[in-house]
C-alpha cells in the first residue's frame, strides 16, 4: 500500500483536530460567564521515545507542569479572567492532607469523564459534561467561577528513533498535545474544551506552549487585551 | 528508486535479522544473571534514578496514604520479610497507595506499595506477609532491573525489525507502521511489568520466596492460597475479558493457588502460627475508612458496602462505622449489594462494557435507575442507606458527615423538604467545612426550585 497518500491523510486530520475548540451552550451564549478561575495541578506526561526504550521524562513533565499554571493565567488574564493562584499552590496541598486528596480524587473523576469527552467532544455544545457538585470543594468560599483541568501528552522521539521510523515508512514525531478543559466550580458542568499542540520538546521551548495555550482558548469567551 | 532500495536491501535484511536475533539473545543472556553476580549498569542506575521521581510523583500527586499507624504496622510486617544484609542501592520503604483496584507493586529501589483495594480485601496479617513476601523478592531478585534490560534489547529488536521492513517492503507497510506506533506509544514495559506483573517464572520465583519467609516468620504459607481465594472472589462483576494486575488474574491465579498449596505443604513452621486476624482488622481500620470512598469514586460500591459492612461489624457502635454504610449504599444506586445472576452472563458483560465504552460512570449510573430493576434496587438501597445515616445519627447527633448524606439520600430520592433542612443543619454543624459552599449552594437551588414551584402553583390555582 502506498504510504505517502496515508501520511497525507495523517497530516489533513492532525491539522484539523490539532487546534479545536468545544463551548457549553451556556457560555457561548453569555449566560455563563468566567471571570475568576482556580488552576487545578496540570498533568503532563512527556514521553521519550527511542530505539532501545521508551520511557516517560518525569523530570521534564513536572518542569511543564509547573511552568503551565502561570502561562495559562496570563492567556486567561488577556481575556479578563483573573486567575486565583494561591488555592492550590504545592506549599498548600503539602500542609493539608484532606485538600491534597480532594485534589486526587477529582483529578481521578476528571480522568473517568475524559475519555468520554475526547470521543465526543462535540457534546460539549450539548452541555452533556458534568464532574458533578463536588468539584466546588476546590472553590473555598465559592469565589471562583471555574476550575481549568489541564492534560498534556508529548513524545519527544530521538534521532535514532526518527532515522529508524523514516526507514521503516511509519511516523515518528515530537510534540505534544495539550487538552485544556474548563469546568462550572459550582456544578462541575464542562463549559470549554480547548486542544492544542505543540511540535518539538515542549520543556526546550516554553514560548511554544505559550502560542499553543493561546490558540487553544482562542473561542473563549473575554476580548483579548491588546 | 524503491525498487533500486529492493535489490540492495538483500544483504542489509538479512545482517539486521541477525543483529536482532543477537540483541535478543543478550537480553535471555542478561535475564539469567542472579542476585548475587548482579552488577549495576549505566542503565540501571537510570532506571533508579526514574523509579526514585515515581516515590517523590506518587506522594506530590496525593496518591500516597499517609497514615503513621497503618505505615509502622506494615514496616513492622515488612522488616520480618526482607534479608538482614543491607542491598546495594535499596532502601526499603512499606507504602499505601489510595488505589481501590486490588493490587501491590515493588519499585526496584525497594519502596513497596500495597494498594487500599487490596488492604482491604485481607483478612490476616499472615496474608499481608503473604503479598510483602512476593513483593519484596522483585526487589530482592532485582526483577526489575533486569526486565528493563531485556525490554531494551526488545525494543531495539523491534525498532530494527521495523526498519528492516520498510527497507525490505515485505515486514513493514502498513502492518509494520501500526506496530511500531502501538509500541512506541505505550508505557514503558517495565513500569507496566512491575505494576501489573512479571513473566509468570519471575512471579512464581516471588511466590517460592514469599512462602519461604513466611515459614520463617511462623506464618502459615497456606495462607497465600487463602489471599488468592479472597481475590478470587471479589465483590464486583468482572468486566474486563483479560484482568489487568498481579492479584486479579483468575485463569493465571488458579494455576497459583495450585503450587503454592503444593509448596505450602513442604514448609513447616518452626513455631506456633501466627494469623492474627482481629490485629489485623484493627490496624487496617483507618485503610477500610478510607478506602469506601476510593471504591465509591471508582464505581466499585459493591466493594464499598462489603469493606463498609465489615467496619460496621467491627464495631457496631461506632457512628462513623455507620455513615459508611450509610454512603455505601446510597452509591450502590440502581444496583443490588450481589450481583444478580443474570448480571455475570457473558451477553450482560458485553452489553454492559458496550454502555460504558459510550457512557460516563455518572451517565451509566443514572442509566442503571431507569430500568424497573434498577428502580427496585434504588428503593431498597434508599431503606437501608437511611437506616445506617439515622443509626450513625442516633449514636452521634453532632456526626455532620451523616447529617449531610442523609441529606444527599433525600435530594436524590426527591425529598426536597427533607434534604433541605439536612443540608441547613450540615452548615450549622460543620460551618468551615471543604465543601461548606457546595452545600449552600446546593440548599440556595432547593430553595429557589421550592419557591418557584409555590409561585408556580399560585398561578395555577
Amino acid at each position: 500500500m502506498p504510504r505517502k497518500p496515508i501520511t497525507a491523510i495523517l497530516v489533513l486530520f492532525l491539522a484539523t483536530t490539532a487546534w479545536a475548540q468545544f463551548e457549553h451552550p451556556d457560555l457561548k451564549s453569555g449566560k455563563a460567564a468566567v471571570k475568576n478561575a482556580v488552576i487545578v495541578p496540570p498533568t503532563v506526561r512527556i514521553m521519550k521515545s527511542g530505539v532501545k526504550s521508551n520511557e516517560e521524562l518525569i523530570e521534564e513533565s513536572r518542569q511543564i507542569e509547573n511552568a503551565l499554571p502561570p502561562l495559562i493565567a496570563d492567556v486567561l488574564q488577556e481575556r479578563q479572567c483573573t486567575v486565583n493562584d494561591k488555592v492550590l499552590t504545592a506549599d498548600a496541598l503539602e500542609k493539608d492532607a484532606e485538600l491534597k486528596y480532594a485534589v486526587a480524587d477529582l483529578q481521578k473523576r476528571f480522568d473517568e469523564v475524559f475519555p468520554q469527552m475526547q470521543r465526543k467532544p462535540k457534546d460539549i455544545r450539548k452541555g452533556r459534561f458534568t464532574m458533578g457538585d463536588e468539584v466546588a470543594k476546590l472553590n473555598p468560599g465559592g469565589s471562583a467561577d471555574a476550575l481549568v483541568f489541564v492534560r498534556g501528552f508529548g513524545s519527544v522521539s530521538t534521532g535514532g528513533k526518527l532515522f529508524l521510523s523514516a526507514m521503516a515508512g511509519a511516523a515518528a514525531y515530537s510534540g505534544t498535545v495539550y487538552h485544556i478543559v474548563v469546568v462550572d466550580a459550582r456544578n462541575g458542568a464542562v463549559l470549554y474544551y480547548g486542544i492544542a499542540f505543540q511540535g518539538g520538546n515542549p520543556a526546550k521551548n516554553p514560548a511554544g506552549s505559550r502560542k499553543s495555550i493561546e490558540k487553544s482558548f482562542k473561542n473563549f469567551p473575554g476580548k483579548v487585551k491588546s | 528508486m524503491r525498487v533500486d532500495v529492493l535489490n540492495v536491501s538483500g544483504h542489509l535484511r538479512a545482517a539486521i535479522c541477525i543483529m536482532a536475533v543477537l540483541a535478543l539473545s543478550t537480553g535471555l543472556a542478561q535475564a539469567a544473571e542472579t542476585p548475587e553476580t548482579f552488577k549495576f549498569s549505566k542503565v540501571d542506575l537510570e532506571l533508579l534514578d526514574k523509579v526514585n521521581q515515581v516515590d517523590r510523583e506518587f506522594d506530590r500527586k496525593g496518591l500516597v496514604f499517609n497514615d503513621p499507624d497503618t505505615t509502622a504496622y506494615i514496616e513492622e510486617i515488612g522488616k520480618k520479610m526482607i534479608p538482614e544484609a543491607p542491598l546495594e542501592n535499596v532502601k526499603w520503604r512499606f507504602r499505601v497507595l489510595r488505589d481501590a483496584e486490588p493490587n501491590a507493586f515493588a519499585l526496584p529501589n525497594g519502596s513497596i506499595y500495597i494498594h487500599t483495594g487490596l488492604l482491604v480485601m485481607l483478612r490476616n496479617e499472615a496474608q499481608l506477609a503473604a503479598i510483602v513476601g512476593h513483593e519484596v523478592t522483585h526487589v530482592i531478585n532485582r526483577h526489575g532491573y533486569l526486565e528493563n534490560r531485556s525490554y531494551r534489547k526488545k525494543m531495539t529488536t523491534i525498532n530494527i525489525l521495523s526498519a528492516a521492513g520498510g527497507v525490505a517492503g515485505g515486514f513493514g507497510g502498513i502492518a509494520g507502521a501500526a506496530a511500531s506506533g502501538v509500541l512506541g506509544t505505550l508505557v514503558p514495559g517495565v513500569m507496566v511489568a512491575t505494576i501489573y506483573g512479571y513473566s509468570r517464572e519471575l512471579e512464581r520465583e516471588a511466590d517460592a520466596y514469599g512462602l519461604r519467609a513466611m515459614a520463617r516468620n511462623n506464618y502459615p504459607p497456606i495462607q497465600m492460597a487463602a489471599t488468592f481465594e479472597l481475590l478470587k472472589a471479589g465483590y464486583e462483576v468482572q468486566l474486563e475479558k483479560e484482568a489487568r494486575g498481579l492479584y486479579i488474574d483468575h485463569p493465571r491465579l488458579d494455576e497459583r493457588i495450585r503450587y503454592v498449596n503444593e509448596i505450602a505443604d513442604t514448609l513447616p513452621l518452626a513455631g506456633p502460627a501466627i494469623v492474627r486476624p482481629s490485629e489485623y482488622t484493627k490496624e487496617m481500620e483507618q485503610v477500610l475508612r478510607h478506602d469506601v470512598s476510593l471504591e465509591i469514586l471508582t464505581g466499585r460500591a459493591r466493594t464499598a458496602v462489603a469493606v463498609a459492612t465489615r467496619l460496621r461489624d467491627m464495631n457496631p457502635e461506632n457512628s462513623e462505622h455507620a455513615f459508611l454504610l450509610g454512603e455505601a449504599y446510597r452509591a450502590l444506586g440502581g444496583r443490588t449489594p450481589v450481583p444478580r445472576p443474570e448480571e455475570i452472563t457473558d451477553s450482560a458483560k458485553n452489553a454492559t462494557r458496550k454502555q460504558l465504552s459510550k457512557m460516563t460512570l455518572q451517565e451509566y449510573e443514572a442509566s442503571l435507575r431507569t430500568t424497573p430493576e434498577g428502580k427496585a434496587a434504588w428503593s431498597a438501597n434508599v431503606k437501608t442507606a437511611e437506616e445506617a445515616y439515622n443509626r450513625a445519627l442516633s449514636l452521634d447527633p453532632q456526626n455532620a458527615r451523616a447529617v449531610r448524606g442523609l441529606a444527599f439520600l433525600h435530594d436524590e430520592d426527591g425529598r426536597a423538604s427533607e434534604a433541605l433542612e439536612g443540608y441547613r443543619k450540615y452548615l450549622q454543624l460543620s460551618p468551615t467545612a471543604l465543601d461548606a459552599y457546595r452545600i449552600k449552594k446546593r440548599a440556595d437551588d432547593l430553595e429557589k426550585a421550592s419557591a418557584a414551584s409555590a409561585v408556580g402553583s399560585t398561578n395555577h390555582n
